[in-house]
């Protein structure tokens, strides 16, 4: 994470796939990637340093809080096991 | 999947959509065309960004010309995605909220485009090889 809002492409993808977002390369495009979440899906582009505003896009279509983005280690548990 | 585009930078006409069907012994085919959707390219940092306000559908690259490429990428195969899965386009005609209108719409670096496409798709129904054969191992 840079100071002007960029994020790394692990992590934007890392954070969608933690909050329910399945993503997944598309062989034919370099870059590009296949996500769904419930209804929503889209092929879309994802460089390898997501600026601000596509990383609030993502955000927004599905539905994941931009603060995960920025603090990956907020991040939901990997396992949906009860915490004892 | 073949297409005609168009990207201009006027019009205050409203946006359109249609979607065609039709089937033969190659598979289904299909004709979608979208025209006027308003697509706003503004600067994030050292980058570029494009946001549809008719068709909620945005992307990053690095200059304006591959902003443009990107976006017409995306837009085509996401409209093959949705023909695949539902076998209409429906499900990808959402508008942009109102709060991404006002935020693009206001931004004076924003660079207002108008853009078309006329896309072919041919989803096959047959195997893409003649047949299987099936090997059956004898019974033991």
């Amino acid at each position: 994470m840079a100071d002007d809002g960029s994020v790394a492409r692990s992590i934007v993808i890392e954070v969608l796939r933690r909050n329910g977002s399945e993503v997944s390369a598309q062989p034919a495009e370099p870059d590009s990637f296949f996500i769904v979440k419930g209804e929503t899906f889209e092929i879309v582009k994802i460089p390898q340093v997501c600026g601000r505003k596509l990383v609030r896009y993502l955000s927004r279509k599905f539905t994941t809080h931009i603060h995960y983005f920025y603090n990956p280690l907020m991040l939901p548990t990997k396992t949906q096991e009860p915490i004892q | 999947m073949a297409s005609k585009k168009k990207t201009s930078a006027k019009a205050e006409t409203p946006t359109t959509a249609f979607h065609v069907q039709g089937e033969s012994l190659s598979g289904s085919h299909h004709i979608v065309g979208i025209g006027d959707l308003r697509v706003v390219i503004v600067p994030d940092g050292s980058f570029w960004f494009a946001q549809g306000l008719e068709i909620d559908y945005a992307v990053q690259g690095s200059s304006e010309d591959e902003v443009k490429k990107n976006f017409e990428y995306g837009l085509e195969a996401t409209v093959e995605a949705h023909l695949k899965m539902h076998g209409t386009i429906e499900g990808l005609l959402n508008v942009a909220p109102p709060e991404v209108w006002k935020e693009f719409l206001g931004d004076p670096s924003g660079k207002k485009k108008v853009y078309s496409q006329i896309t072919s798709h041919l989803l096959q129904s047959k195997l893409p090889f003649d047949g299987i054969n099936y090997l059956i191992a004898e019974a033991a």
